[in-house]
């Protein structure tokens, strides 16, 4: 009897003891240790197989790219030292010489060739390369000189490039699982464990041919509970906490070790208004009605408590060609009544709304505070709130919900890849496409010279508030929590780099 | 013995199998991988082109058949999101889950049994009241709040255990409390309320007027008598640990079961659902029929039969 009691746990703890834990990653000094707490563990370490961004912190400390973006957003040289359009389709880069990988290979044109040609295998079945599709071939011409030719102009070249960490073609020969587990790149840290689901630890490079990195040690430990986050902010067991909810930040107000860091947000936010589908969203006057109709600042103030600024259109400030002439849609429920009136729908109407639940800060919130205010004018908002994967799901036909609010994260900060997708035809999200809007947008993305295309993106910006695709709404700021004893700024793209920080 | 162990795999085969099915149809007809997984700037005909890839343009009982083709081969596909074997991320995220409900299980059986042997062996007692508390707190109290008060108290405020994480043994003792709260109070209400009767029973009273030790009475005849439905309970508690502690392992940033079928279920990644709730299964059909073998064990009776 006393036995069948004691050998179930018995059973359980031996079963755990041989089956080990999971390689905890290194017992490292915690004095020369970044750790960064994300809400994800990383999907893979080759860069192309990236599903999350936990995945683009990593790979920004494993692998260089061609150009970078420095703190401003604005592009500059990185591995390549200059480049430039040798016709509308061909874009040559000059690498820099002398950089070696982590194994002690030099990184050459032929290593470039590698990688855009991997990211664009079919068989990698990657996830997110829709912006390298334009790419029909890259030719290593030298040793440092790489020529990329695109199908078509493709004046984004220079942003995607931002975005293409270099991988070693040594270290794909050894086939996919060494890229995907064993990654080397030539940037200033080097891959030294990966407990999974648990934390992924770098270390690192002296010899990194910007200079050594500062911070010898920097942990990416997965934490998915965001109070358990904050908690470790406050316990100092983490440096640097993303996506900090507005009202932690009167928490952490009279704690000493630690301070918010704030900047602006990569993603542009707008209720999404279907035009395929029959009904009023169809007549222009009912969409501009709709953005008098809400009113933005008071979203922000009330549910953000203030961490955001308004949107005239949906490009953010940091991108390509924004321009501030723009002013977005004042207040004005009376204005949207008539507007209403004179479309034929003097009391308003019904329609249904879809938002996610848990894909972006108080989704939930925001889209029962927009519902409450288009209520104020007439429009009946039925509110449909669902999980991310059921949400994303309603895309998959041709129809798609009414109205939807969304959250679009623009990674190159090229208008290119939020205007072309949303308001284009024959696109996943996109509901919504008029001739003139659609031609603008065509001709700015085959452009090559950056001026005449920063003018034909002001034209559309004109044209995009008076069409009102969307119910414009805005850009929040992303909140971190950052240990006192850190020196690190956050950037608008949503990356943790760690590479020009240092302890204090 | 070998019958009855052999009988009792049989019957785990249509658990087995229903159990995949349901799950496969609620989770394939919920959302869609590719657009969860491709960037949202990807347009259709490069979205048609991941599914087709994936097998996901298929109809679905195609794509049925062809897991249960695999999996009777061993074979229980590849996770969409990272590429790997979906029986290797379960198998690795295992053992976390059974250090986990290992520690709870010890704190169950090792403090849920002696509060409900105190507390019937004292009733009516102001101890007898303590523990009836600590069962209503335990019972009543949702992990989520618990665990995150523990963190603030012990963690952020006393600074005596790390929040979260998995690595030593002071990272094991917060999850492993909040997770066996609820089953300690559950097991030591259980002990309880069948000690007491026990007590009050014919074969009790013939013990003590042979003039018993009291512990004797206690622990060999009293306590025995009570102990199958607590193993009965124990045992169905410890395969649901097993499954994972979906709340528990969020909150404390454990890297197990519970966390990896989920998240797998948030971004559709079928084939890591799939090969998951396969092995919890086949677990839970073990402990089950551990359990049985148990009562053969505890009660003469049942080995008789």
């Amino acid at each position: 009897m006393r036995a069948s009691i004691r050998w179930l746990p018995g059973l359980l703890v031996g079963l755990a003891l041989v089956l080990g834990p999971t390689a905890t990653a290194g017992a490292e000094d915690r004095d020369r240790t970044v750790v960064v707490a994300v809400g994800v563990d990383a999907t893979s370490m080759d860069p192309y197989l990236s599903t999350n961004i936990t995945d683009k912190h990593v790979a920004s400390h494993l692998f260089d790219t061609l150009l970078r973006r420095d703190d401003a957003m604005r592009i500059q040289p990185n591995l390549a030292t200059s480049y430039r359009a040798v016709s509308p389709t061909v874009w040559e880069f000059t690498l820099r010489p002398g950089v070696r990988f982590d194994d002690g290979t030099p990184l050459t044109a032929e290593d470039v060739k590698f990688t855009i040609e991997h990211a664009l295998d079919p068989a990698l079945k990657a996830p997110s390369v829709a912006q390298f599709r334009p790419i029909v071939r890259v030719d290593a011409v030298g040793p440092h000189t790489v020529r990329i030719t695109t199908k078509e102009p493709y004046p984004a070249l220079p942003a995607v490039m931002a975005e293409c960490w270099i991988l070693s073609k040594a270290q794909a020969a050894k086939g996919q699982q060494a890229l995907s587990e064993r990654p080397v790149g030539s940037g200033p840290y080097r891959l030294k464990a990966w407990a999974r689901g648990d934390s992924i630890l770098l270390e690192a490079r002296t010899d990194y041919w910007q200079g050594a990195p500062k911070i010898p040690y920097v942990r990416f430990r997965t934490v998915p509970d965001q109070n358990t986050r904050f908690a470790q902010l406050r316990t100092g067991e983490a440096d640097i906490v993303a996506a900090l909810p507005p009202e932690a930040v009167a928490l952490v107000a009279g704690d000493r070790s630690v301070r918010i860091a704030r900047a602006p947000g990569a993603r542009a936010y707008f209720v999404g208004l279907n035009t395929r589908l029959e009904g009023p969203l169809r007549d222009r006057r009912v969409r501009q009605a709709l953005n008098h109709a809400v009113d933005v600042q008071a979203l922000l103030d009330f549910v953000y408590e203030g961490y955001g600024s308004r949107l005239a259109t949906l490009l953010t400030p940091q991108q390509f060609g924004y321009t501030a002439s723009v002013t977005p849609y004042p207040h004005d429920p009376a204005k949207a009544k008539a507007l209403l009136a004179e479309a034929g729908f003097p009391s308003g109407f019904a329609i249904r709304m879809e938002s996610p639940e848990g894909r972006y800060p108080k989704d939930r919130e925001v889209a029962q505070a927009i519902a409450g205010q288009l209520a104020r004018v007439g429009v009946r908002v039925d509110l449909a709130i669902r999980e991310w994967g059921t949400f994303v799901g309603q895309f998959r036909t041709e129809a798609g919900p009414p109205m939807y609010l969304m959250g679009w994260s623009i990674p190159t900060f090229d208008p290119e890849t939020i205007l072309t997708p949303l308001l284009t035809p024959n696109q996943t999200y996109g509901r919504f496409d008029t001739p003139s809007l659609t031609r603008l947008i065509h001709e700015a993305r085959s452009t090559v010279s950056p001026e005449a295309r920063a003018a034909l993106y002001e034209k559309a910006q004109v044209l995009m508030k008076e069409e009102a695709p969307v119910i414009f709404l805005f850009q929040l700021e992303d909140l971190y929590g950052v240990s006192n004893r850190l020196d690190w700024t956050p950037r608008s793209d949503e990356r943790i780099l760690l590479y020009q920080a240092a302890f204090r | 013995m070998a019958v009855v162990v052999a009988r009792r795999l049989l019957d785990a085969l249509p658990v087995l199998v229903g159990s995949s099915l349901l799950v496969f149809l609620l989770v394939h007809l919920s959302g869609d991988p590719a657009l969860l997984m491709l960037s949202p700037d990807t347009p259709p005909e490069q979205v048609a082109e991941f599914r087709r890839a994936h097998g996901l343009d298929q109809p679905l009982h195609v794509q049925y058949l062809r897991f249960v083709g695999g999996a009777i081969r061993g074979d229980l596909g590849e996770s969409i999101r990272f590429r790997r074997p979906a029986l290797d991320l379960v198998l690795e995220a295992l053992p976390a889950t059974l250090e986990l409900a290992a520690a709870s299980l010890v704190l169950v059986v090792g403090v849920g049994v002696p509060l409900g042997v105190l507390s019937a062996a004292r009733t009516g007692t102001a101890m007898d009241a303590a523990v009836r508390g600590l069962v209503f707190v335990g019972q009543g109290t949702p992990p989520f709040w618990l665990g995150l008060m523990l963190i603030v108290v012990f963690a952020v405020k006393l600074r005596l255990l790390p929040s979260s994480g998995r690595g030593d043994f002071s990272q094991l003792v917060l999850p492993a409390v909040t997770l066996a709260a609820y089953f300690v109070a559950a097991v030591a209400r259980l002990t309880r309320g069948g000690l007491v009767a026990a007590l009050r029973s014919d074969y009790v009273r013939t013990a003590r007027a042979k003039g018993l030790a009291p512990w004797r009475v206690l622990f060999g005849h009293a306590l025995r008598n009570v102990l199958i439905p607590v193993v009965t309970m124990i045992g169905l508690q410890t395969g649901t640990l097993l499954g994972g502690a979906v709340v528990t392992e969020t909150i404390f940033a454990w890297p197990g079961m519970g966390r990896l079928i989920v998240d797998s279920i948030y971004r559709r990644d079928y084939p890591v659902v799939q090969a998951a709730i396969l092995v919890t299964v086949v677990l839970f059909v073990a402990v089950n029929l551990v359990v049985d073998l148990s009562y053969r064990l505890l009660d003469p009776r049942v080995r008789h039969e």
